[in-house]
């Protein structure tokens, strides 16, 4: 067989129009009726040529739809541009002996013009054909061919609307997609809002989830968060297009905790990448399948959530019929992935901070302490319950009004000075203030400062201790104990005066026995009036009561009296005593020096060995003058040098008994020598005691403390 | 020397009693309040008073008052006996024009030398 030189360009032609073993069209029927009608002829044909066979598009009075291209009349057709024109195939040596002719249909007349590309390709032919022999005016020959271009240029049409419809296609397929980048963009958006707008996980992460899902036409989406102290995911937020149809499979979720490589988030995690089950209820990984299947869910997606190439979390969606990952929704769900780990670090971080802050509130509440909060500009920030109560004003009375609200009328007016002046004094320490509550009351309050930078500047943090209550009942029981004292001391005067008569003997004279008997009662009432008197003495001076008469003073003369009071004492305990002459001028009160003096020394004589010594000495030192008593006693232990001054301290408790004394003594020393402006103190060591006073020089005497 | 005793306590009067006749060897009468006290002082006329200060009713400074607002009494010298030993107490009282200060709680065996010194303005 000849094949036409330009067979393949023209096969590629003929393929362009997809025409071949496509169902007849009417509009080449009726090019072929037309063509049969002019020619006269019982057949005709549009019969295009591939590279094996003819095929026939459109044909009358032929009943077969193709033939072998060897024996087609056609194919030789396609050799020229103009008609072939057999009119008699016996006489024609080409086709004197092809079976078309000797066979059936027995052709023996053919005309046959060719399909013309516009590019001068042959495809086929338009012809005619008869079972006898016959001849074609000039006429009907160019009638043909105009017929041919008819077939070729609806061919061509038939082309050019596929093309067009594959370019509506292709335009459609855009908009498809463009829609689909559309629906990541709407994800991506939504999703960046609901993080930058949420305040907790559970705020934002639904709303992120929400983004996601309705973009994509998924039904439901999940947060699963790392637990930080067990190394597992636990699901922490979840979205769903259908709540109801979801709740079994989020309750079993729920009760699920994923390890690495443990269910989709596990294998999330552990690849730390996506992973995409098409297929749950097959998926040997999936845990969760029988409640996914209730749920209507069978396809997964697992996003991870991390950040610095730490996995935080694993996002997952489910639905019915999802797509597969394509590299846009990778790349937004990457993006979103490392945003969500974002926002978690910036909640854990706000967690911290919020529970920290619940718990220092919960303390400030709770405390028993009022607190108040003061600005820089002397007003209240902020108060606690405690310090509502304290002051009888609620919280939102008072914040923002100036603090001199708080202080007594007096004071109010230098609000500022006082601030100044707390700020001074109270800082890190505890000192005593007076304060005005609602219903005017000025009552007393220990206060102690602390200062702290807060955003809105520098702050003063004040504990306010209410102490009017512990005041009232000191008050109380020092009165109590000054009207008991007072009224045991007259019976018990009644008492000693009648054994001191009987002890005498101007009573008569009684049996040894019994004045032994009365002089052990006796004793014992003179201790008992000595600690009475003590105990009145030492109130009245913590009072305040006892007003000391300071004035200048030769310091021997208090020596004098003070000795003169103890010698019977010292003469009568065996011990010496040995007085350095004083050459000081005191500042004192001179009755309560001596008190002093002889206090400490009976404290000596009493606990010296026989024959010991007791020293008295004194000396100036620049600010202050300074006695000092000592001893052999047995000496004061370190543990109790500080105890010893304070009331009912002995070194021994029984001390009292076998010693006498009040343990007051020292107490009422120490309250003296203090409002004087001075100090008392000792230094012992074994077998040695040294107590000493100072008082204040004259001149250098400072106000007492009290 | 006689003495009159005012003090309300009872046992206190008595011990005192005793220790002034017993101990001191003096003649006593006693008064168990300031207004029995101004009527005894008048009736007896004694060479001395121990008059307590702190009394219900007349009090001491009221029983001196009184006794010095008349004339039969006004001479017979007072000496308190009071249990506020404080030194400015003494001063006020004897700003009152007492002889002597006594303080409570008294040792009955040298209450009478007591008494007598504060007298002679010992």
């Amino acid at each position: 067989m000849r094949l036409p030189p330009d067979e393949a360009e023209r096969l590629e032609a003929l393929h362009s129009y997809r025409i071949l073993d496509t169902p007849p069209e009417e509009a080449f029927d009726d090019l072929v009726r037309l063509a049969s009608r002019i020619c006269g002829t019982p057949m005709a044909l549009v019969s295009l040529v591939d590279a094996e066979r003819q095929w026939f598009k459109a044909r009358v009075g032929l009943d077969v739809p193709q033939t072998s291209r060897e024996v087609a009349f056609c194919a030789h057709a396609l050799e020229s541009p103009r008609p072939l024109i057999v009119n008699d195939a016996l006489a024609d040596e080409r086709f004197a002996r092809n079976p078309l002719v000797l066979e059936d249909p027995h052709i023996r007349f053919y005309a046959g013009a060719p399909l013309l590309t516009p590019r001068g390709h042959s495809v086929g032919t338009l012809c005619v054909m008869d079972h006898v022999p016959r001849e074609l005016s000039v006429d009907q020959i160019e009638a043909l061919e105009v017929l041919s271009r008819e077939v070729l240029s609806r061919l061509e049409l038939r082309r050019h609307v596929m093309e067009l419809s594959r370019a509506v296609e292709s335009y459609e397929r855009g908009a498809v997609e463009r829609q689909r980048v559309e629906r990541h963009q709407a994800a991506q958006q939504g999703a960046t809002e609901a993080l930058a707008e949420g305040l907790s996980v559970e705020d934002a992460i639904p709303r992120v989830l929400k983004a996601i899902a309705e973009a994509q036409s998924w039904a439901y989406g999940a947060l699963w968060r790392r637990d930080s102290t067990a190394e597992v995911l636990r699901l922490a937020a979840t979205w769903s297009a259908d709540p109801e149809a979801t709740r079994t499979f989020i309750e079993s979720s729920r009760a699920v905790a994923c390890t690495p490589g443990v269910g989709l988030p596990g294998l999330v995690w552990e690849a730390g990448d996506m992973v995409f089950l098409p297929d749950l209820q097959k998926d040997p990984h999936f845990l969760r399948a029988p409640a996914a299947l209730r749920s209507g869910l069978n396809q997964g997606l697992g996003a991870p959530v991390n950040l610095g190439g730490e996995v935080l979390g694993v996002l997952e969606f489910f639905s019915h019929d999802m797509e597969p990952l394509d590299d846009e929704l990778r790349r937004v769900l990457q993006s979103l992935g490392t945003q969500v780990a974002q926002f978690l670090e910036r909640d854990a971080a706000d967690l911290e901070l919020r529970s920290n802050d619940a718990r220092m509130r919960s303390v400030i509440e709770n405390m028993l302490e009022g607190l108040v909060v003061v600005n820089g500009r002397g007003r209240i920030e902020s108060v606690n319950p405690a310090a509502e109560q304290i002051f009888g004003y609620p919280a939102w009375e008072i914040v923002g009004q100036p603090l001199k609200l708080l202080l007594p009328h007096s004071v109010a007016d230098h609000a500022e000075a006082f601030l100044a002046d707390a700020y001074g004094r109270a800082i890190g320490r505890v000192t005593e203030w007076e304060g005005r509550r609602k219903n005017g009351e000025v009552f007393r309050f220990e206060l102690s400062l602390y200062e702290f930078l807060s955003p809105d500047g520098r702050l003063l943090a004040g504990h306010v201790r209410d102490i009017s209550d512990r005041q009232r009942l000191e008050r109380m029981k020092k009165e109590f104990v000054a009207t008991v004292s007072h009224e045991l001391r007259t019976p018990l005067t009644s008492i000693r005066g009648s054994l001191s008569l009987l002890g005498s003997g101007v009573l008569g004279e009684i049996p040894p026995e019994a004045r032994e008997a009365v002089e052990i009662a006796e004793r014992n009432t003179v201790r008992l009036i000595g600690l009475i008197n003590d105990i009145l003495d030492l109130e009245r001076i913590e009072a305040g009561k006892v007003e000391i008469h300071v004035e200048p003073l030769e310091l021997a003369t208090v020596f004098e009296r003070s000795i003169e009071a103890v010698r019977g004492m010292a003469d009568t305990m065996h011990v010496r005593l040995e007085v350095e002459p004083a050459t000081a001028r005191v500042d004192g009160d001179a009755e309560r020096l001596v008190q002093v003096l002889v206090n400490l020394l009976s404290n000596a004589i009493k606990f010296s060995p026989r024959n010991e010594v007791v020293r008295v000495t004194s000396r100036s030192e620049p600010g202050f003058v300074e006695v000092r008593v000592a001893d052999h006693g047995r000496g004061i232990p370190d543990s109790f040098k500080e105890a010893i001054f304070q009331r009912f301290q002995q070194v021994e408790s029984s001390d009292s008994r076998q010693k006498g004394g009040s343990g007051l003594g020292l107490a009422i020393c120490k309250a003296i020598v203090e409002q004087h402006g001075g100090t008392i103190g000792v230094e012992s060591e074994r077998g040695k005691g040294s107590f000493h006073f100072r008082i204040p020089a004259p001149g250098t005497r400072l106000p007492a403390t009290p | 020397m006689k003495v009159l005793l005012i003090e309300d306590e009872d046992d206190i009067r008595r011990v005192a009693r005793l220790s002034l006749s017993r101990v001191g060897g003096m003649e006593v009468v006693d008064a168990a309040s300031g207004v029995e006290g101004v009527h005894r002082a008048e009736e007896e006329s004694p060479d001395a008073i121990l008059l307590d200060v702190m009394m219900p009713g007349l009090d001491g400074p009221s029983t001196l008052a009184a006794l010095r607002s008349n004339p039969r009494t006004a001479s017979i010298p007072v000496v308190f006996l009071t249990a506020k030993a404080m030194p400015e107490e003494k001063t006020r009282l004897m700003d009152l024009g007492a002889r002597g200060v006594l303080t409570k709680p008294f040792d009955p065996v040298t209450l009478p030398a007591q008494l007598r010194a504060a007298l002679e303005g010992r």
